[in-house]
């Protein structure tokens, strides 16, 4: 009774939500149905045959998701997706209202879920057999809300604990904290990776976080690295690599990065296990798949092309960074870097010097700093350059004269970078097309 | 002629103690010399490293770090390293610790969990992790230094910056503060002080790049520095610090101080 009645009044609030607009990303349809009733998720849930598909991990979480959603759809099921931004406990429970009948039921074939990292444990609370979990990497990200690495893999690997062993686990096998939280799962898991082309034998950067080893607390040897602490590894007390089952060749037009390879692999590997389709079959599902808003979006605004990157942490600014010498083949232009520091952005700025500006200079021909702490980003470029010059790095507080400024500058072809954090973009996006989101 | 001058700096363990952006010191620090025709040379004080180097050092730096790593490095440090620190500090050496590594270079702290952790002891300053479920002291910060005047105006005196941490300190009967709290918690959210200086050692928990947008305190240690190893005073060339001066200004608009 009280399920049905907090069920109805999200309907009702959703229902409304849409007749007036009122924003296609609300929480509060969820929010209200948790209020009436806690366990709203998991009795919604249990009377249906859907199969629910969570998606964790600090970067990549949208764009993996979709092209989950993207595959299955073309392989002709239903499916249920929370929105970006929409994921915690109210969004999954705001896409579950929305998507369900108008009795409460539950129709669809799947639920593909972006869970936020801190809310995992709630949610697999409840969601207690999902059909697959996905662990795409973890990566430092926002400190001031959700405290250290370390402890969000130890909270997950507590809430992993009760997971039944038809769960299937898709682990990204180059992040030794997720080989560590899903090492006595092995029956259950696939785990995936980068392409080999990818991982090179470099040193690691200044993003990294979790190059000791989980087991032993000595400092992991990395054979091979793709980006920040994923690669292939070992330790002398045995923990080491797991074997990985990868798509070599993933590739789709306008995207770019080994941080989108591994998103792809991602989506490929829970594809195949979810639908029993070998890897090359699951491929095929993603034609034609679009990246998502501000991941690689292009837009063409102000008689310019724009090329809109959004990152929220070192490791997903690296990047992007790294990604924008294949986007714009190699020609250089003008970047905009956008720093702002609201509480989506996460609050604390200083993650920026983990940041390798220095490789912006290889492809910008000028760089606009802006946003909340336009200054503070204006003195990490400085620092960059050998010279106490900094004559490349404009400093414009007011976004809409830094975007003017950047579109004035860049006359060729050659679309403009723009680099932004969570807040950045939307303002960004709102500016240069008109509305928020898509 | 005048004399090139040459800075050797330590660097406490950069893989383990590098929590969020606290190499953005070491860079700035090191711009802001080569600028100046002094040259810099940085020494990363890991396990790989002979404790007998830490006596060629100018400098010595220390970042944060997470509590798994805290403890790694305590291991480490524990012996010959601890006690060449702990000589070179006596002696003068000038010193940053920022973020979590004043806790460790106090008598001792505390963490939620887990035994108490034992210190290098150079500051007479005790650290006490007042329970996990505790609200740890996180945000904008700003203060006024109270050590020695680092500027000639008032608003050189300010520092601002990011604090984010769980654990509380508090000072000894011999220990001084660094700095008093304007906006934010401090040591411990009570008493209003910031940080603690012994000799020419800095403490204090504004946490990740505290040099870039506080550049009166980069110089002053340079200078400091250049007394301790040559007996000299020197002027330095001034830098162009509009975008830090834009910065500062900025954000003080923004708290209100």
């Amino acid at each position: 009774m009280r399920t049905r009645l907090a069920f109805l009044s999200g309907k009702i609030m959703d229902v409304f939500i849409r007749l007036f607009h009122l924003g296609a990303g609300s929480t509060w349809p969820g929010e209200i149905a948790l209020r009436i009733d806690a366990f709203f998720i998991r009795r919604i849930l249990s009377g249906s045959k859907i199969r629910t598909i969570i998606v964790v991990g600090t970067n990549g979480k949208t764009t993996t998701s979709s092209m989950i959603t993207y595959g299955l759809v073309k392989a002709k099921k239903t499916v249920i997706h929370n929105p970006e931004g929409a994921n915690l406990a109210n969004g999954v429970a705001s896409a579950l209202i929305r998507g369900a009948t108008l009795g409460g039921t539950l129709t669809s074939d799947f639920a593909v879920l972006e869970v936020d990292e801190n809310a995992f444990t709630q949610v697999i609370r409840d969601i207690p057999s999902p059909s697959a979990v996905v662990f795409l990497n973890l990566f430092r990200d926002q400190l001031d809300r959700y405290g250290e690495v370390h402890a969000i893999a130890a909270r997950w690997k507590e809430a992993l604990s009760n997971i039944p062993s038809t769960t299937k686990l898709v682990v990204n096998g180059d992040d030794p904290q997720l080989v560590f939280l899903s090492k006595d799962k092995a029956s259950q898991t696939t785990y995936f990776g980068a392409p080999q082309k990818d991982k090179k034998k470099i040193q690691l950067g200044h993003d990294v976080d979790s190059i000791y080893c989980p087991v032993c607390g000595k400092k992991l040897t990395y054979d091979l690295v793709s980006y920040s602490h994923l690669g292939v590894f070992h330790c002398t007390c045995g923990f080491k690599s797991p074997f990985i089952s990868t798509n070599e060749e993933v590739s789709l037009p306008g995207f770019a990065g080994v941080y989108n390879r591994y998103n792809m692999n991602g989506a490929l590997a829970t594809l195949s296990v979810t639908l029993r389709k070998n890897p090359h079959a699951a491929r095929e599902l993603l034609d034609g798949f679009a990246p998502a808003f501000g991941r690689q979006e292009r837009v063409n605004a102000r008689g310019r092309d724009w090329i809109l990157l959004l990152s929220k942490n070192p490791a997903g600014f690296n990047q992007s960074i790294q990604a924008v010498p294949e986007l714009l083949q190699n020609k250089k232009s003008t970047v905009v870097l956008i720093l702002n520091d609201r509480i989506p952005d996460g609050t604390d700025v200083s993650w920026i010097w983990d940041v390798e500006f220095e490789n912006v200079s290889r492809f910008a021909t000028d760089i606009i700093a802006t946003g909340d702490r336009t200054y503070d980003m204006a003195i990490r470029m400085k620092y960059c350059f050998e010279k106490e010059d900094g004559e490349r790095v404009e400093a414009i507080a007011n976004l809409e004269e830094a975007l003017s400024t950047a579109a004035k500058k860049q006359s060729s072809e050659v679309p403009i970078i723009l680099l932004a954090t969570y807040t950045g973009m939307l303002d960004a996006r709102e500016l240069l097309v008109g509305k928020k989101l898509l | 002629m005048k004399t090139t001058y040459s800075i050797t700096i330590g660097w406490l363990y950069p893989d383990l103690m590098s929590t969020y952006g606290d190499r953005g010191n070491i860079i700035t620090f090191r711009k802001r010399c080569a600028w100046r025709g002094i040259q810099t040379t940085l020494i990363p004080i890991d396990s790989s490293l002979n404790a007998e180097k830490i006596g060629e050092m100018d400098f010595i730096f220390g970042g944060g770090s997470q509590d798994l790593e805290q403890e790694l490095v305590m291991r480490d440090l524990k012996g010959k390293k601890s006690e060449a620190i702990r000589q070179k500090i006596e002696k003068g050496t000038p010193a940053l610790f920022v973020c979590g590594s004043p806790q460790l270079m106090g008598h001792y702290y505390e963490p939620a969990e887990g035994k108490r952790i034992e210190g290098l002891g150079i500051f007479d300053i005790t650290s006490v992790h007042p329970g996990i479920d505790m609200p740890r002291c996180i945000g904008n910060t700003v203060g006024s230094v109270i050590w020695d005047n680092l500027g000639t105006s008032e608003p050189d005196n300010f520092i601002v910056g990011f604090e984010n941490h769980g654990g509380r300190t508090y000072l000894g009967k011999t220990a001084k503060p660094f700095a008093r709290v304007i906006r934010g918690y401090g040591n411990n959210g009570v008493d209003k002080t910031e940080g603690v200086v012994y000799k020419n050692a800095i403490g204090c928990y504004y946490h990740g790049p505290f040099l870039p947008k506080n550049p009166s305190v980069s110089d002053f240690i340079t200078r400091r520095i250049i007394e301790v190893k040559y007996g000299e005073k020197i002027d330095l060339a001034p830098l162009s610090d509009a975008l830090e001066n834009a910065a500062r200004k900025t954000l003080f608009e923004r708290f209100g101080v």
